[in-house]
């Protein structure tokens, strides 16, 4: 019981729970974007750090309730969702996992040249706003809404966009049109997730937001399984854990995490939960569970 | 009274290939029409131009004495003109049922709003745009598969699937590219059952097709196209014995 409480109280775990929180959120405005609406997008963290630096300077300098800040975060980054996606979701594929990619670089390169933002020494002084209760109160929001969406006449037009866009355009859908509002949207959720990224850590530093960290959430969502909100989830926490849990084979935790990722490409190659429906299979299990309770019965 | 759908002298071309050379034709209300031609004649290019795929080169198209030459294909879908495709773009990867949804999009306004809210407006919406799908699905007799996933489908099935979708958009006219193509007898019967269904519903029915039996039995009248012209117009009866028609694709023994 003890060591439970213990577990449960320690700082360093509460972090750890907080920061995949935190990730989670920025998965899941990827997936609406990658995994929903089938386009690449290889700037994510770009998004996150806008919302992160956007929050941070309105709280430090405009000091305004924590909620405005957090707001602010997520709709400057939809801004800037929505003046990249005009011209770039007119491509398609490659080109627009090249554009997102130069976008992400941009960005990075840009915040590390204003003054406003701390150039290379980075942000400081961000007050501490974030607990784990208000990111796992808008992990659940944020899933909630995803579900709203995904099973809507709206999130219907998004996956036929993926499935087959010709066919899409000629059943009614303005394809251009829903692939910026898909943009806006996971790149409003990614403007959140690094609002309260920004007010935990309390410090932001461009290089935090470069490639590397893009890919990283990518690999959330496409280990998860593309288009799977459960897989999502399963991704994230795997992944953001996976490094806790492999500290005790210090030097070779990447190689065994690179182990890990060829053999759910062998094993898996459409993601863990890829192709799963959840629900389906739930509600097989729960009926043979009711099966066997009343044969049992007798 | 002027038809539903007029083509005017249609050309289209790619680089310096002449794939459709100033074709006329006309698609009068209620009626079913038919465009045959030997493989690589202009027919699919004619339907690709006239649901918005790409603009003609030259020449207009008249819906509902409406201009709708070089129109978006969502444009032209809200305007009651659906199409099926002849190599078929169903979404293999959504059931049956949401494939035919999706059909349903254009005749409803619910957005990102309503996806959130689902007030009551948008909950009837949802409700209407089953019902519509299910009667859709019964049209086609697929209403018992609609937890099916499109890829799973046979093919004569993944072809009564897209005329549900093209259905569930409440169309004026149905554009069918080959709908038969790929059936075996009893299927093209279900098929000719089910069009006869549709043009009772009052769906003006334009069809591009190989098969000679059900096109003959279906159309009130039959084009011929032949390296982008048009070489014959008339009811079935009339162009099968056109001496041309025989010479360019009727030329051995058919029906």
């Amino acid at each position: 019981m003890e060591v439970i409480l213990d577990v449960l109280t320690n700082p360093y775990y509460i972090q750890v729970m907080t920061m995949v929180g935190i990730s989670l959120i920025a998965a899941l405005g990827l997936h609406l974007i990658t995994g929903i609406t089938g386009q690449f997008s290889f700037g994510h963290a770009a998004f996150v750090s806008i919302g992160a630096y956007a929050s941070a300077l309105v709280t430090i300098h405009l000091h305004l309730p924590f909620f405005l800040s957090l707001l602010a975060g997520g709709l400057a980054a939809a801004f800037c969702g929505v003046l990249l996606g005009f011209p770039s979701l007119r491509l398609t594929g490659d080109y627009l996992g090249i554009t997102t990619l130069g976008f992400g670089e941009i960005v990075r390169v840009v915040f590390i040249n204003m003054k406003i933002t701390g150039g290379a020494s980075g942000l400081t002084g961000i007050p501490r706003e974030t607990n784990i209760f208000l990111v796992y109160f808008i992990v659940i929001l944020t899933i909630w809404g995803m579900y709203r969406i995904q099973n809507s006449r709206f999130g219907r037009a998004l996956t036929a966009i993926r499935e087959d866009e010709i066919a899409a355009e000629t059943m009614g859908i303005n394809p251009l049109l829903y692939k910026i509002k898909a943009f806006a949207i996971g790149t409003f959720v990614a403007g959140i997730s690094g609002s309260l990224f920004a007010h935990m850590m309390q410090y932001l530093h461009p290089a935090d937001f470069g490639f590397a960290r893009s890919f990283e959430i990518l690999n959330f969502v496409v280990l998860g399984g593309l288009g799977s909100i459960p897989g999502t989830i399963l991704g994230t926490a795997i992944l953001s854990l996976a490094p806790e849990f492999l500290r005790f084979v210090k030097e070779y935790r990447m190689l065994i995490y690179g182990a890990l990722m060829v053999t759910m490409m062998i094993f898996r190659p459409n993601g863990l939960l890829g192709g799963v429906d959840v629900a389906r299979v739930l509600r097989g299990c729960w009926a043979r569970l009711k099966v066997r309770r009343d044969t049992s019965h007798r | 009274m002027s038809a539903l759908l007029e083509l005017r002298d249609i050309t289209i071309r790619f680089g310096g290939l002449v794939a459709v050379d100033g074709v006329s034709l006309e698609v009068e209300e209620g009626k079913v029409v038919a465009l045959i031609g030997p493989n690589g004649a202009g027919k699919s290019t004619m339907f690709n131009v006239v649901t918005g795929i790409y603009p003609p080169t030259s020449g207009a198209v008249l819906f509902r004495d409406e201009d709708i030459t070089g129109l978006k294909p969502y444009d032209i879908t809200n305007r009651g003109i659906a199409r099926t495709f002849q190599n078929i773009r169903l979404f293999k990867n959504l059931s049956v049922l949401d494939n035919v949804k999706i059909g349903c999009h254009c005749r409803g306004k619910a957005g990102i709003f309503g996806a959130l809210c689902r007030y009551p407006g948008v909950r009837a919406e949802e409700k209407g745009m089953m019902d519509k799908s299910l009667k859709a699905m019964d049209i086609v007799d697929l209403a018992g598969k609609r937890g099916e996933l499109a890829k799973n489908l046979s093919c004569g099935e993944q072809r009564r699937l897209e005329i549900a979708r093209a259905l569930a958009s409440e169309p004026v006219l149905l554009l069918l590219d080959e709908p038969a193509a790929g059936m075996n007898p009893q299927e093209k019967q279900t098929l000719m059952q089910m069009v006869q269904r549709i043009r009772r519903i009052g769906i003006t029915i334009f069809l591009v097709e190989h098969d000679m039996k059900f096109v003959m039995s279906m159309s009130d009248r039959v084009d011929v196209l032949d390296y982008g012209r048009k070489i014959a117009s008339g009811p079935p009866s009339e162009v099968q014995r056109d001496a041309q028609v025989i010479a360019a694709y009727l030329g051995k023994e058919v029906v």
